[in-house]
């Protein structure tokens, strides 16, 4: 097959396109929605990081009232509330001096918000248990989270294929209609070397701009943490580009198969049209029914249900579980410990609440696993739910980046309980309020991130390769491809 | 060896090659079927270089397949077919290199001028640009006036378009040129035009494979004239021995001896 792309032909091609109003509406179209999409996650960005320096703020400026209340408690004296008093450990670690651990957005987080109710980018930590913890709730207002996420992704997944396939539904479609196909074929000396020119300047067409707003997100993001320096961004900004690149590819080698196919404007239109159905809507929604089938969400009232019956047997054994803990742990047992102690009590209750639903949370982190390892899966089903996957991933606010937080999150909240439990159990009066554990975010290593990407970029290259194959090997049938056999 | 095809044409009564290695188009024993139709039927042809062959025939006699066929578009079910000594079955890609087509209906991008539709289509075909001036010199022979030169296609006559097909094909600098159905759909003037640029084209040593209905153009510009019934060739006739009405009358009583039509 010959290459009939020198510069006249590039020239030509360009010149159909600038003169050509469909494809300056389907520019400007997604010029708009990129803007848009950007503005918002650019929006959603800077509030998200208003909120997370003045939850950081906030936590800090509690803790040093806290530690300015005791001394000035203990050196004059006055009357506090147990439940307020900041010498108590049991009020600090569990109220006063809640921490909410931020997972900073890398600098391209405007480009995909990600699942932000799922995957929350802050979390509290306190004496209190995991469970509780997690369902403080979300720090975006639930009106933001009522009207979607229309971010670039969004535009790069379901807008900007509608767009280049609007484009390419009458190549060649046209020119068969026309009869002027033959015509063409011996002008070029090969169709799919001819058809290939056609389709890769309308991709570029829409391609470049998407690029463009990849590359101004992170510059535009510059008051973001950008957590892992310079490198880090450009890989991530490189393995964004790389997946919309194969992800319009694949649309582009989708179309130039339908174009090998003999039919006419309006069905070769439908049958893009389907197509973007089948791979943007219907696919991504057998496979979620598939997978709710396969392996149902985990039964919160079943959990909550368990829970209940745990906190109350526990609550009525109330002393009694204190002693038999004490015994178990005598080094904690020092003359201040007092049996009738609420706080202490109340902590073990909460420890024994955990420890007899360990089996329950077992039971449902594994379901969940499962249904995570399943949807892993499904992706492979749709070039649209790997992009999806991808663009969060490369933005940092995919689930694995999430996963990542949420492990340190739990490690610190093991932490921040060693500190204060045996406080708590002591009795003592806490004076520690500079000595409690601080959080500081590790950024996810790239070589965690280059496994996944490569994954998810070659499953959808894969996609486009199939594609690009069944449309070289019609192209070896030429007649058919032209309409003549 | 001697082709079959000399042997039917002599039959025919036509006029013999005298020098067969320069043939630029070889059709020998090309059969070809569409289902129950036989759409060829063992056509033997020879045209030689610098030639203008003109196929007459009426609708169904298969000269739109022969041309197809010659293309490469479709496969024959036997016999071979050349292009300047090339097998069009066994090499269809370094054939068509060989020819420049201008087809029944000149489709080009509306929205380009005439010299645009020429400078791409041109370009498609070659991996060197060529000089505008060359490009203008194609236009200029083919016929179409300067003024319309930079307009959009979009306004073009069929008899325009059908110029800068002639001026694409020119600009192709291919040794064989087939035609299908050139003067079909056009007005007297711009039929006597297209004439006048495949004569020229003839003088400049282009071979043309002509396939058309119009037997008073084709004996205009044709060196020889074949009828084609049925997937055959029938007769071959040297134009410059018949006068128009005689053509006309031979043409019909192949025709309906072939197909058993009543006069």
């Amino acid at each position: 097959m010959t290459a009939p792309w020198n510069r006249t032909v590039l020239l030509g091609e360009w010149r159909l396109l600038w003169r050509d109003p469909a494809a300056w509406v389907a520019l400007v179209l997604l010029c708009l929605a990129l803007l848009g999409a950007l503005a918002q996650g650019l929006a959603r960005e800077q509030a998200l990081a208003a909120s997370l320096a003045q939850w950081a703020d906030t936590d800090e400026a509690h803790m040093e009232a806290a530690a300015d209340l005791a001394q000035r408690l203990e050196r004059d004296g006055g009357e506090i509330s147990n439940f307020r008093d900041p010498r108590n450990a049991d009020v600090v670690g569990r109220r006063l001096g809640v921490q909410h651990l931020a997972l900073p957005s890398t600098r391209l987080g405007a480009l995909a918000v990600g699942q932000s109710d799922l995957h929350p980018a802050w979390h509290p930590v306190s004496l209190e248990s995991r469970d509780r913890l997690l369902a403080e709730g979300e720090l975006t207002h639930p009106r933001r989270l009522a009207l979607g996420r229309f971010d670039v992704s969004f535009v790069v997944v379901f807008i900007a294929p509608l767009l280049l396939l609007g484009l390419l539904a009458s190549v060649p479609a046209r020119e068969r209609e026309a009869g002027m196909l033959p015509w063409v074929v011996m002008q070029s000396g090969g169709f799919g070397s001819w058809l290939m020119g056609r389709v890769l300047p309308r991709l570029l067409l829409l391609l470049i701009p998407v690029l463009i707003v990849g590359t101004l997100a992170p510059l535009l993001q510059m008051s973001s943490d950008g957590t892992g320096g310079e490198g880090q961004t450009l890989a991530r900004g490189l393995l964004w580009s790389a997946q919309v690149t194969g992800y319009l590819l694949f649309w582009a080698a989708l179309a130039l198969w339908v174009g090998t196919l003999p039919l006419d404007g309006a069905r070769s239109a439908l049958a893009l049209a389907f197509a973007w159905l089948l791979f943007v809507v219907l696919i991504p929604s057998v496979s979620q029914v598939a997978l709710d089938l396969a392996h149902p969400q985990p039964s919160r009232m079943a959990y909550v249900d368990a829970m209940r019956s745990a906190t109350d047997l526990a609550r009525a054994e109330g002393s009694d579980t204190l002693a038999r803990y004490l015994e178990d742990h005598p080094e904690l047992a020092g003359e201040t410990v007092n049996l009738e102690d609420f706080f202490a009590q109340r902590l073990l209750v909460q420890q024994r609440v955990e420890a007899e639903l360990e089996p329950l949370s077992a039971a449902f982190e594994g379901q969940r696993a499962a249904r995570a390892r399943q949807a892993a899966w499904m992706r492979l089903t749709s070039p649209a739910l790997l992009t999806m996957d991808a663009l969060a991933d490369a933005a940092g606010t995919g689930e694995a980046r999430h996963r990542h937080f949420m492990a340190q999150v739990h490690g610190f909240h093991a932490e921040w309980r060693s500190f204060f439990h045996p406080r708590v159990l002591s009795g003592e009066q806490f004076f520690d309020h500079d000595q409690v554990p601080g959080f500081v975010y590790e950024p996810e290593p790239l070589r965690q991130l280059w496994p996944r990407s490569a994954l998810l970029l070659g499953s959808t290259g894969g996609f486009a390769l199939l594609f690009a194959w069944l449309a070289l090997r019609r192209c070896r049938s030429l007649p058919k491809v032209i309409g003549q056999g | 060896m001697i082709p079959a095809a000399v042997s039917v044409c002599r039959s025919a009564g036509a006029v013999g090659f005298e020098d067969l290695s320069a043939a630029a188009l070889e059709l020998i024993g090309l059969r070809k079927r569409f289902g129950d139709h036989e759409a060829l039927a063992g056509l033997d042809l020879v045209v030689p270089a610098g030639s203008c062959y003109a196929l007459l025939g009426p609708n169904g006699a298969g000269k739109t397949t022969t041309l197809n066929i010659l293309l490469g578009f479709i496969q024959a079910d036997a016999g071979t077919a050349r292009v300047d000594g090339v097998d069009v079955q066994a090499e269809p890609a370094r054939a068509r290199t060989r020819i420049a087509y201008i087809p029944e209906q000149v489709q080009l991008y509306p929205r380009l001028s005439g010299f645009e539709n020429l400078e791409y289509f041109h370009a498609l075909g070659s991996s060197e640009a060529a000089s505008a001036g060359l490009l203008r010199d194609c236009l200029q022979q083919a016929g179409l006036a300067e003024a319309d030169w930079d307009r959009r296609v979009a306004g073009y006559s069929k008899g325009m378009r059908q110029k800068v097909g002639i001026a694409i094909a020119l600009a192709r600098r291919a040794p064989v040129m087939l035609l299908d159905e050139p003067t079909s759909g056009l007005d007297p003037q711009a039929a006597w035009e297209l004439n006048n640029s495949l004569r020229s084209l003839a003088e400049q040593g282009v071979t043309m494979l002509m396939a058309t209905h119009d037997l008073f153009r084709a004996r205009e510009v044709a060196s020889r004239i074949g009828i084609l019934v049925n997937g055959r060739l029938q007769q071959e006739i040297d134009p410059a021995q018949v006068a128009g009405p005689e053509l006309e009358t031979r043409y019909l009583q192949e025709v309906r001896r072939v197909l058993g039509v009543e006069a």
